[in-house]
């Protein structure tokens, strides 16, 4: 991949280590508007490395992230604009309602008040929490607050989607709802989807591309369509022997 | 061969290398210090309800100005790992940093022999100057707590603890200007100051405590220069 | 955008903590222990008000104010935070100003224990007492705005943020008491005693708030 993309999100020859460990290793890839590619690969391969790098939160010791061509290092602010991010464990303030940490975030990623609160009634009601709107977060289960960070990262239209284990500790039925919003255009909008999974059925149902990720590099890249899942989870455990990385 | 952690750094390599004969120096020039404040330096009168244990004025300035000025070293020393990320300057910046703990017992030391002839009683709290010398040794002990409590996230965190700590270093040093203090003026404006034979004496003492810093960091550098390569052969081995 | 961020931060503090009131049931507890202590141990001999008032301050706010950026690494919203457009200054500007309310709060509670233990008598001129209230309690948060965010990633941050904390406020907490004890004497507000001391307090004030504004996003950074 010699030439940055303007749309999407570039990642070009990532290295990040961590003294002596090197979590990511001259790993590049491409993911452009309105297509969904799953991280896949064991414990400690680096994917959820590779996603903090692309939010932003880790600064990499060599190589770009591009965030529609705007590189996020040398102008972080509006790259950041551009990106949404959900990590594992959802990140809501728990004696806010859903209405209020939606409010805040998408003031915060730079939206008006109304604007704001416009998106908020707009988000809830597609991720199906309308009802809850006003209950404090400390209430909802863990799928709803699941849902709730995936509305929330998505809130403010970013161009690129980042989801760290975004089926995590979801039941068969939530994780059907999230793989149909992330299938849906007209649910996450144009933007660019690399979301990190253990979770292999619900990443080929979900994605475009899998990208295999072992030990800091990217090994291979299939197209999800031609993937049998029951194989490509048996050549999985055979990666990696052992947990790595922070 | 592992670098020293001065190699790059040719003022702190000089030290280095020359730890030896910056101790002995300083031990030459301090036994000079001690018999010239105590015998020859001259005796200040004015504003003194004990002058001949004011003599130890020399002994305790010295001290403190190096004090200062490893304290200085260790902000220099900070902003430039907080700038290029080079561990070797966080490893100066704690060597400097620890040396300015002791030189700063060293002062107050000095400084309590001198208040319990001075004012009968070694420390007091309400005067300005020692408080906030006080404020300036806790914050340095803060600085390798920080150190202690930290893994490898310590010399970041430590580097801007430094840099942070280190605005209280004009404080101190200008705090009988900014408060009315009980502590003695002697070649402050205001003070009597030591003419001539006393201003040879303070030089001799700054240049011994100055010695005593450059000898003991230069020892500090050539032993972290050992550490390194010990760890580098543990590793090579371990291969 | 930075002073969008720096309102929206503290109002969505304020609006957390009339819900959670963490830091203020922190501070409350803390101030009304010391003052406790300090009355118990008088003995019925008098007790220098100022002083008590200031040291329930400080030692509530060194344990308090910790939960600026601590409660948020608890939650994990730390990291959103921090890759959301808003710069790091912002931030802390934002936890520092909220913060600031926080301990003027418990800076009036601790004014009205004081008042009920030890007598009003010390209260001789309530806008030179407000007056280094507010500022006192600003720098205090200051100080603990920063030092939370240098430590948020700790593992041992409730112990170590003290540590990190109280030498820094301690200037404060010496002039802000001499001025209290000096206004408490009858000292006029615009004389050469308060004045002096109100001057420092808001000095010590402006200095952090400048030098950690540019520290502290790398106090913040992973």
């Amino acid at each position: 991949m010699a030439v940055p993309q303007t749309d999407g999100l570039t990642l070009l020859d990532i290295t990040k280590s961590f003294g002596p460990l090197e979590a990511l290793r001259e790993f590049s890839l491409f993911v452009r508007r309105g297509e969904v590619v799953a991280l896949l690969g064991p414990n400690g391969a680096g994917k959820t490395t590779l996603l903090r790098v692309a939010a932003g939160l880790l600064a990499p010791a060599g190589g770009r992230v591009l965030v529609d061509g705007i590189d996020l290092v040398q102008q972080p602010r509006l790259a950041k604009r551009k990106v949404g991010w959900a990590a594992e464990t959802p990140q809501l303030y728990e004696h806010l309602s859903p209405t209020e940490n939606l409010e805040f975030f998408g003031r915060l990623w730079g939206m008006g008040t109304r604007e704001a609160r416009a998106a908020a009634v707009h988000a809830l009601e597609a991720a199906g929490l309308s009802h809850r709107a006003a209950d404090s977060v400390s209430v909802l289960s863990h799928g709803m607050r699941q849902r709730l960070s995936i509305a929330r990262a998505l809130l403010h239209g970013p161009s690129v989607l980042l989801l760290d284990e975004p089926f995590q500790g979801l039941d068969a039925r939530a994780r059907a709802s999230i793989v149909e919003r992330l299938r849906d255009p007209k649910e996450r909008g144009a933007c660019a989807v690399l979301m990190a999974t253990q979770q292999v059925d619900a990443a080929i149902s979900a994605c475009d591309r899998a990208a295999i990720v072992d030990r800091g590099r990217l090994v291979n890249v299939l197209n999800a369509p031609e993937v049998d899942a029951a194989a490509l989870s048996a050549e999985l455990r055979a990666l990696g022997g052992g947990d790595r990385a922070p | 061969m592992e670098a020293a952690p001065s190699a790059a750094h040719p003022p702190l390599d000089f030290v280095r290398r020359n730890a030896l004969p910056f101790l002995s120096s300083s031990a030459a020039l301090t036994v000079a210090t001690f018999i010239l404040a105590l015998l020859w330096a001259p005796t200040l009168s004015q504003g003194f309800s004990a002058p001949v244990a004011q003599r130890v004025f020399y002994l305790h300035f010295g001290p403190a100005i190096t004090s200062y000025a490893a304290f200085t070293v260790a902000f220099a020393y900070s902003l430039l790992y907080l700038r290029k990320g080079d561990g070797d300057a966080d490893l100066i910046a704690a060597h400097s940093a620890a040396l300015g703990l002791l030189f700063a017992a060293m002062t107050i030391a000095a400084g309590a022999l001198w208040g319990a002839a001075e004012w009968g009683v070694a420390w007091r709290f309400e005067d300005a100057r020692l408080d906030m010398y006080l404020v300036l040794l806790l914050t340095f002990i803060g600085y390798f707590a920080l150190r202690r409590q930290l893994g490898s996230g310590a010399p970041r965190l430590a580097a801007l603890y430094a840099v942070a700590g280190y605005a209280l270093v004009p404080l101190s040093y200008f705090s009988i200007y900014l408060w009315q203090s009980l502590h003695p003026r002697v070649i402050s404006p205001g003070g009597q100051g030591v003419g001539a034979g006393g201003a040879l004496v303070l030089s001799v003492s700054i240049a011994a405590s100055l010695f005593l810093f450059f000898g003991l960091l230069g020892l500090r550098l050539a032993v972290s220069e050992v550490e390194a390569r010990v760890a580098r052969l543990q590793r090579e081995a371990d291969v | 955008m930075p002073r969008s961020a720096v309102l929206q931060v503290a109002r969505k503090d304020l609006l957390l903590e009339s819900r959670a009131a963490e830091q203020l049931t922190l501070f409350a507890m803390l101030v009304a222990l010391v003052l406790v202590v300090f009355r118990v141990a008088a003995e019925g001999r008098p007790v220098p008000v100022a002083t008590a008032l200031w040291v329930s301050l400080l030692l509530s706010a060194s344990v308090a104010l910790s939960r600026s950026f601590h409660a948020e690494a608890d939650h994990g919203t730390l990291d959103l935070l921090l890759a959301s457009p808003a710069a790091p200054a912002a931030l802390f500007l934002g936890k520092a100003f909220a913060g600031a309310a926080f301990t003027f709060g418990a800076a009036l509670f601790a004014l009205v224990l004081c008042a009920a233990f030890f007598g009003a008598d010390f209260v001789r001129d309530p806008v030179a007492l407000v007056a280094f209230l507010g500022l006192g309690a600003l720098g205090l948060s200051v100080q603990g705005a920063f030092f939370s965010a240098l430590s948020a990633r700790t593992r041992t941050r409730a112990s170590l943020f003290p540590v990190l904390m109280i030498p820094f406020a301690l200037p404060l907490f010496l002039w802000a008491t001499r001025g209290t004890v000096a206004s408490s004497l009858g000292a006029p507000l615009l004389g050469p005693a308060v004045l002096a001391d109100l001057g420092l307090v808001a000095a010590y004030d402006a200095l952090f708030l400048v030098l950690y504004t540019f520290l502290a996003p790398r106090a913040l950074s992973a």
